[in-house]
């Protein structure tokens, strides 16, 4: 025993903290005032946010044409920002959910956080399609509901149905997942600090949890349930956007490649952000006991194999257009790579297949600051990748006399900012009001009586 | 009723579980376990049966699932069978990513709930830590005084062995576990006072929807119009774009609507001539309706001038304007068709040109009747010389 305790890795948590300790210093940022740091994240981010939202207003009081769109190009901006954001919740799903069922025990640090995002990223890759539209109070029109049109249903056959499906349950199923996962917290936040309408609320929400284990009993079997139910759904959403271009009949979309490449890819980019974020929260709200190497070096890892297995989907790209012998997939593999949009393919190359590639060197690993330029430059790229996909497929289509280039407007790069001020916003907020790390389940891994635990003879 | 209980306090996972194991040994019943996490193994040690929940989860799903396929197939095959693209009516592939999510959906929902409905967990429910510290650091152990036989003090000593920091007695009612009745007063104080208020405000608000007139010139306001004013110019407003400064702008001169035909005429006698000789009557007298559709046009357009008979005694000539010359007499029976058709169309003398009241068919109709009202009521083929 004493053996196996000297060759296993350090502790998940540093510091050698006690139960207690865990409770007051993950509440700690919640108590007490927020700092200058965080008081000035928050004003940039909201002052961006105020901008998406100026752009957003005007851009629906006038009309779609205040965006670059064109008859050949009619997905550019929007799309590709949905697309990202979708990708980005992803990485929040496989922490809390996937590695759970796998028993990693490091998921307990970065989970709240990494769930937190993905509601955040859904929330803004939802907000993409709405404003698309164009007439966004017009959006319930996507709800199978009885109307006097009829009744005329919505198309169930159609893959932007399946992506309103797929996106709502996907945020419902992460609220839900992230709210059980908070209850205990809450309840422990509720019983803390200054009385006042901060304990009322998180006593409100804490549902009148008492700690009582048969409760316990049943949230660990629910707890699990969902993760279940959200490691399929994770892999069914990103598959269900990939339809949307999969079922097309475009070069460049037209592949089988495209559900996993997808999957792999929001893997790998909301890994990148959950790193970025990790990254910037351990230092601002001082959680260097609690997100150590211990996180940080399988989450490099992971992103490093979702981003090889990425680079592998753009080369099964190409193979696919040369295999099957289609002049016009062979043109547009090669008109993603010398076309007029070649710098983005060859940026999205550099960001997402090269730089990954240094984090195979433990070296780099340890390297925080290195690690957190590397996982900018992922974001970077990911982003890049669905332009690629988008733009540049789309862009020089079967008929030569419809090419055209797509230039975004100002309005359109306004709306994109203001997607990541909603999104830093929100996490700001989170970290301000909500215990950013899961309390309870920490608790459970610091390792107090863990070993002990295998002595206590059953009757 | 009343149920005694005993509670100990511990400060570790590992003293908690060997007690559960020792009290269980003795044959103590456990109520329950406080802790501020799931420690690993309780259950296990406690003998607690997995929860049903797992079944509440799959049959949420199975339900779930189930509707979804069966709402599909019912609005896209029965309610209004929409055809897309040829594909079947129940294209069954095509329904399985939302049978999907709507079984996730279902299944996650539904066991949430029924988690929130056995654990009796609410929104606002008053968190009352059974002792203090139990969702910090501190674990409870609440094993129930089942009869007389119970003996505190033996139980004691074995949880003092186990490392209990605390023990206590406790006397519960019933059915109230933990939440205490004191808030209950003031929260139906507090509530009577809200209801208060709200019916103050309807009574406020309904009196000033009856006392402030509504100014019917006023319209409405708009709120997301919809596309209902358009920014075009309508056919009477003024139009900057154009020389004459109106939006409707006379045709190109020649130019012919659909189904109309060229009338390579103009309004001169010369060419009234000319139309005599060149055009036929395309109406045949004998069909159905033609004649009967002529003498509608005529007493609507022709009697108010030129008279119920064609004599040229309508109302307009009695009343001094000049008289036309008589349909039934002289000239007008000897003239072709294509003549009179000119003459209808462009006018002549003082009569007006109907050409924008009459249709090309109902000219020709009122010819064929002008024609019923002469002797001999016969037409007159182009090419005959008047």
């Amino acid at each position: 025993m004493a053996e196996a305790r000297l060759a296993s890795p350090p502790p998940l948590v540093a510091g050698d903290k006690s139960p207690a300790d865990v409770t007051r210093e993950i509440c700690a940022p919640m108590e007490r005032r927020p700092s200058g740091l965080w008081w000035s994240a928050f004003l940039v981010s909201a002052s961006v946010l105020a901008l998406g939202v100026a752009a957003v207003a005007y851009e629906i009081s006038t009309g779609i044409g205040t965006w670059g769109l064109n008859r050949t190009v009619g997905w550019a901006f929007d799309i590709t920002n949905f697309v990202f954001w979708i990708g980005i919740g992803h990485a929040g799903t496989l922490i809390s959910a996937i590695l759970l069922l796998f028993r990693q025990k490091w998921r307990t640090s970065v989970n709240r956080s990494a769930e937190a995002m993905t509601i955040f990223a859904v929330v803004c890759a939802g907000l993409f399609p709405l404003i698309h539209m164009g007439r966004p109070w017009m959006a319930y029109w996507v709800v199978p509901y009885p109307n006097y049109r009829g009744p005329l249903w919505i198309n169930f056959r159609s893959a932007l149905m399946w992506d309103v499906f797929a996106i709502s349950t996907y945020l419902a199923i992460s609220l839900v997942f992230w709210y059980v996962g908070l209850i205990p917290d809450l309840a422990t936040a509720s019983t803390r600090g200054k009385p006042g309408w901060r304990r009322r609320l998180l006593g409100f929400f804490s549902l009148g949890w008492d700690g009582s284990y048969r409760t316990w009993h049943r949230y660990e079997l629910v707890y699990l349930l969902l993760a279940g139910l959200a490691t399929p759904l994770v892999l069914s959403v990103h598959t269900v956007v990939s339809f949307d271009f999969a079922t097309a009949v475009l070069p460049g979309w037209h592949t089988t490649v495209l559900p996993p490449y997808f999957v792999a890819g929001a893997i790998f980019s909301g890994m990148a952000m959950v790193l970025t974020l990790m990254l910037i929260a351990r230092k601002v709200m001082h959680l260097e006991d609690y997100i150590t190497h211990r996180h940080i070096d399988p989450m490099c890892k992971l992103t490093l194999l979702t981003g090889s297995m990425v680079g592998l989907a753009y080369l099964v790209e190409f193979f696919t257009a040369l295999y099957s012998g289609n002049e016009y997939e062979q043109f547009g593999a090669s008109n993603r790579l010398w076309g007029p949009y070649g710098w983005c393919y060859w940026l999205m190359i550099g960001c997402n297949v090269a730089a990954p590639q240094l984090l195979w060197f433990r070296w780099v690993r340890r390297r925080l600051p290195l690690v957190l330029v590397i996982v900018i430059l992922v974001n970077v790229g990911m982003w890049f990748e669905r332009f690629v996909i988008i733009v540049v497929s789309l862009h020089r289509d079967f008929l030569p006399s419809s090419w055209t280039m797509y230039v975004p407007t100002s309005v359109e790069i306004a709306i994109l900012a203001g997607s990541f001020g909603l999104f830093f916003t929100c996490f700001l907020l989170f970290c301000r009001f909500l215990p950013m790390i899961a309390i309870g389940e920490v608790k459970g891994v610091l390792g107090h009586g863990q070993t002990d635990c295998a002595e206590v003879t059953i009757p | 009723m009343t149920r005694r209980v005993l509670i100990a306090v511990f400060q570790q996972d590992s003293d908690l579980l060997r007690a559960v194991a020792a009290v269980r040994a003795a044959g103590w019943k456990i109520d329950d376990v406080y802790a501020p996490y799931a420690v690993h193994g309780l259950d296990r040690a406690l003998g607690w049966r997995p929860s049903r929940l797992s079944w509440v989860c799959a049959a949420c799903g199975l339900a779930g699932a189930a509707f979804m396929l069966w709402f599909q197939q019912w609005t896209s095959a029965v309610s209004w069978p929409l055809n897309v693209g040829g594909k079947p009516w129940n294209s069954l592939p095509a329904f399985v990513p939302i049978i999907f999510e709507g079984m996730v959906l279902a299944a996650g929902l539904g066991t949430v709930l029924a988690l929130f409905l056995v654990a009796r967990l609410r929104p606002g429910k008053k968190t009352l830590p059974i002792v203090p510290g139990v969702f910090d650091d501190r674990f409870a152990l609440v094993i129930e005084e089942t009869d007389a036989t119970f003996d505190a003090a033996a139980v004691s000593e074995l949880l003092r062995n186990h490392h209990a920091v605390e023990i206590e007695e406790r006397v519960w009612e019933a059915d109230s576990c933990s939440t205490g009745a004191a808030g209950g007063a003031a929260g139906s104080r507090s509530r009577r006072r809200l209801n208060y208020l709200l019916l103050l405000v309807l009574i406020v608000l309904v009196a000033a929807n009856m006392l402030v007139p509504r100014n019917q010139a006023q319209p409405n306001r708009e709120f997301l119009p919809d596309m209902a004013h358009s920014p075009a110019y309508t056919s009477e407003s003024a139009n900057p774009n154009f020389a004459d400064g109106e939006t409707l702008q006379p045709p190109v001169l020649g130019t012919l609507a659909q189904g109309q035909r060229r009338l390579p005429y103009a309004a001169t006698d010369a060419d009234a001539l000319l139309a005599g000789q060149e055009l036929h009557n395309p109406l045949p007298a004998g069909q159905a309706g033609v004649r009967e559709r002529g003498a509608v046009v005529f007493q609507n357009f022709c009697t108010p001038c030129h008279g119920g008979g064609g004599l040229g005694d309508g109302p307009v000539a009695l009343r001094g304007y000049p008289a036309p010359p008589s349909l039934v007499t002289g000239n007008s029976t000897k003239m072709p068709d294509g003549q009179l058709f000119h003459i209808i169309t462009y006018g002549r003398a003082n009569m007006p040109p109907q050409a924008g009241l009459l249709s090309p068919e109902d000219r020709w109709a009122v010819i064929l009747h002008i024609r019923s009202l002469q002797t001999p009521n016969t037409s007159i083929p182009a090419g005959t010389k008047p």
